[in-house]
């Protein structure tokens, strides 16, 4: 793929996340001025990168959600359940063409056609505006700037940029003065201006009300006017009047990313404004991504440098100097040159591709396998009891040291808070909400907490599932609530921590909990347990069922959940990396799921086993005891065999037969048991000898071996032999 | 007081007009609509002031003092005069 498209692609999702962020906090919050300004924001640089890939259908689509919002910011159109939902629309229309252009590179073939319906969608909703009149013609545009230009002869060349305004009708409430703005343009030359609809007579006109629409003609840049213009950027329509060869000596921008370069140096005018820092070290990054975009890398990292300085300054005429310098303006004649130590000073943080990082996690891998090598080395020499040797453990306890320090932090680059899998939640939880009638809200706690990239990248689907089953089955209709005295709208909890070397991530309703009786009842209709040991289990024991496959509640399939896809499926996926999964009800006050994940995927602490002369690991994670008994402990049950410990009964897999090893077959008076307990349920493997423990880096299989039953993942040793690590929920199976 | 009738009925604008002023001038000139506008002394005038004087068109009485209002309001309210007197030929 060609790499504009895919930082396109890129850079997109992330606008994305952000505006569907925005989008849903207004839907609470209508009047956050922040929220609207950032939605605003989001849908507008979406437009702008979509401009520079060519994708028109995508700019047009988006355009007709900037205009709702851009009118909202105006006052003229009020933020409404629909026009939220015609945003969100707009976005995910505009995601399934990031979808379809992540995978063939293309820009998506039918996107003509479904640009129009999201922009008729708009129009639907904005009450029959025709989708042509969301946009002005440009043809009209053009003559008012000649016509300005054609009334005084005597301004000539001199003009170069011209501007109309259009305020709002209750800017004067604002303690806006247009006029006043139109009077600090700098190199102002000539003023136009015309009433927005023909004047009322004297005795009705509204004193208080603008209806002028301004025009003016400078001598100034383009991005000077915009930059001046400051807020009210969003009602001027601004144009260049020269020809760009003469500016940018043929260096000339598209017209979209010189808006979107102008529109940073507007932002970075506006000053006395919260978050103001934050605002610089957006506008700076949008900056040099555009002219990265357009393969000026070497401009890209000016304007990188100077956001450096101007963070660190505090000042951003810098960074402005330097945009202004990438559009093809002249910096001002007083600007000093940057001292060498700002020029030293580089942006704090890198984009870099995930798979770099994933190589250098594998390197360090290599080298701990290495470092293991010399270790085992070092043990050989210290038989020979030579200073060498000393010599040798010494230096070997410092690499030791250092490559586990090159560990955590390469490990450390993997990770990503857990935001980005809580990301779209809400926006589900929203659409769930409103298809099944029942109000809730999505409280979210903990989501900058971080994890390794595979543990965050695998959490949506089953959050997901979690979600979709609260909303089913848990969250009660508003009746049954109402009747209970609970609250209308229901509240899901998602809560996420660090734990030690753990990951815990809740997602608790305020439901009506599991209802226990159905589970067991169901567990029988589905012959998934015995009659007998249904009515000896405790009611978490029978909770815990709701894991087993193919264990489904739901009486009805609805669209959300009960489609077979069960929790089991959950359990699956989490356990895969090494998590947990556990479920805690309470009748009429909800459930709690909880995933207890591994900070880091990567290290494994295994004990080592063997098996018809071959070594395992396992995860030490879940190994209670290991233990010695005589052979004859152990008695068929059917075609399984169990042993009872401490008045448990344990099933009992050998590990050759499970993994289906070459048996020599000789019997022997005495069993190796390591009793293991993996989500709550005990098991024995009896395995030949029980060997060293230790730490690994777990790689998962691929290629022939990625769908091998049993086993987790494989690892090099010391002395160079592959140690396969097992699954024991697998085995156990 | 930035607007005021001075004893000819000639409305005065003085100094710097806010927004507030618009309303009082409004005021005046449909008590008087033929009454003449001085802005010699007036060195801004808000948006909602000017735009009082490009709806109503009075006779102004000028140059105004400032300069903003010099260069570019004063030419501005002349061409608008004789765009609104070409097509209300009875003011």
């Amino acid at each position: 793929m060609n790499e504009f498209v895919a930082q396109f692609l890129v850079e997109s999702r992330e606008h994305i996340e952000q505006a569907t962020a925005d989008l849903l906090a207004l839907e609470n919050a209508p009047e956050d001025r922040e929220r609207l300004d950032s939605a605003f924001r989001a849908f507008h640089t979406l437009k702008g990168s979509a401009g520079i890939v060519d994708f028109a259908a995508m700019s047009d689509a988006v355009h007709a959600a900037e205009e709702v919002l851009s009118d909202a910011r105006l006052g003229m159109r009020a933020i409404t359940p629909v026009s939220i939902g015609d945003c969100l629309a707009c976005l995910d229309q505009v995601i399934q063409w990031l979808d379809a252009m992540e995978g063939t590179g293309e820009l998506p073939e039918h996107a003509t056609a479904e640009s129009q319906a999201v922009v008729e969608r708009f129009a639907r909703s904005a009450g029959g505006r025709p989708p042509g009149a969301v946009s002005a013609p440009g043809s009209m545009r053009e003559t008012w700037a000649e016509e300005l230009r054609a009334r005084d002869a005597t301004l000539g060349a001199k003009v170069r940029t011209a501007i109309r305004y259009a305020p709002e009708a209750d800017c004067f409430y604002e303690g806006d003065d247009p006029l006043a703005r139109i009077a600090a343009l700098p190199g102002l030359l000539a003023i136009d201006a015309e009433p927005a609809s023909p004047w009322a007579p004297l005795e009705e006109l509204d004193p208080f009300a603008c209806n002028l629409v301004v025009m003016a003609l400078t001598s100034s840049s383009r991005s000077e006017v915009a930059a001046s213009m400051g807020d009210a950027l969003p009602r001027c329509d601004i144009q260049e009047l020269v020809d760009d060869d003469r500016l940018g000596g043929g260096r000339s921008l598209p017209p979209l990313a010189r808006e979107i370069l102008e529109r940073q140096i507007a932002l970075l005018g506006e000053t006395g404004v919260h978050g103001a820092k934050g605002r610089v070290a957006s506008a700076g990054l949008v900056a040099a991504n555009v002219l990265r975009h357009l393969g000026r890398s070497a401009d890209a990292e000016q304007i990188a440098r100077a956001l450096a300085t101007t963070l660190a300054g505090n000042d951003a005429r810098s960074l402005r100097e330097a945009i202004d310098l990438a559009l093809g303006e002249a910096p001002p004649p007083d600007a000093a040159p940057s001292s060498p130590a700002d020029a030293q000073t580089t942006a704090r943080t890198l984009r870099v591709d995930a798979a770099r990082i994933d190589a250098l996690v594998s390197l360090t891998g290599e080298l701990t396998v290495a470092k293991n090598a010399i270790g085992h080395a070092a043990k050989l020499a210290q038989e020979s009891d030579s200073a060498l040797a000393v010599l040798l453990k010494d230096r070997f306890a410092t690499l030791d040291h250092l490559v586990g320090e090159l560990q955590r932090s390469v490990l450390g680059m993997r990770v990503l808070p857990l935001r980005q899998a809580f990301a779209r939640l809400p926006r589900l939880l929203r659409e769930m909400s409103s298809d099944l009638k029942k109000p809730a809200r999505l409280v979210v706690e903990g989501a900058e907490t971080e994890a390794d990239k595979a543990i965050v990248e695998m959490l949506f689907e089953p959050l997901l599932h979690v979600l979709r089953n609260a909303m089913d089955h848990g969250v009660e209709t508003v009746s049954t609530r109402a009747a209970q005295g609970k609250p209308p709208v229901a509240t899901i909890r998602l809560r996420a921590g660090r734990q030690g070397e753990h990951v815990v991530v809740e997602v608790s309703d305020d439901g009506a909990g599991i209802d226990v009786a159905r589970i067991r009842q169901v567990a029988l209709e589905r012959d998934i347990i015995r009659e007998d040991l249904v009515a000896a289990m405790s009611d978490q024991e029978a909770t815990n069922m709701i894991f087993e496959p193919g264990f489904s509640t739901a009486r009805v399939v609805t669209g959300l959940s009960g489609r077979g896809v069960g929790m089991d499926a959950v359990r699956t996926s989490v356990s895969r990396l090494g998590g947990q999964v556990s479920v805690e009800s309470r009748a009429g006050h909800g459930t709690t799921v909880r995933f207890t994940l591994p900070f880091s995927v990567m290290m494994t602490r295994v004990m080592v086993v063997r098996a018809e002369e071959q070594s395992f690991g396992i995860p030490l994670d879940a190994v209670v005891e290991t233990l010695r008994i005589d052979a004859d402990r152990i008695a068929p049950i059917g075609a399984a065999h169990a042993v009872v410990l401490r008045n448990r009964t344990l099933p009992v897999v050998a590990l050759a037969g499970a993994l289906g090893l070459t048996q020599d077959g000789r019997p022997t008076a005495e069993a190796t048991l390591v009793v293991t307990k993996i989500n709550g349920l005990y098991g024995a493997l009896r395995v030949d000898r029980i060997g060293e423990r230790m730490e690994v880096m777990l790689k998962p299989l691929d290629g022939l071996l990625a769908g091998m039953r049993g086993v987790a993942g494989s690892t090099l040793l010391g002395d160079g032999s592959v140690l396969l690590v097992l699954d024991l929920g697998e085995l156990f199976q | 007081m930035t607007v005021r009738v001075v004893s000819d009925g000639t409305i005065e604008l003085a100094g710097v007009c806010p927004n507030e002023d618009a309303e009082r001038l409004q005021q005046h000139l449909i008590a008087d609509p033929q009454a003449r506008v001085d802005w010699r002394s007036c060195i801004a005038a808000h948006t909602s002031v000017i735009q009082i004087l490009l709806a109503a068109t009075p006779v102004l009485h000028g140059p105004p003092a400032g300069e903003f209002l010099r260069d570019h309001i004063a030419p501005l309210m002349q061409r608008h005069e004789c765009e609104s007197a070409g097509s209300n030929p009875q003011r």
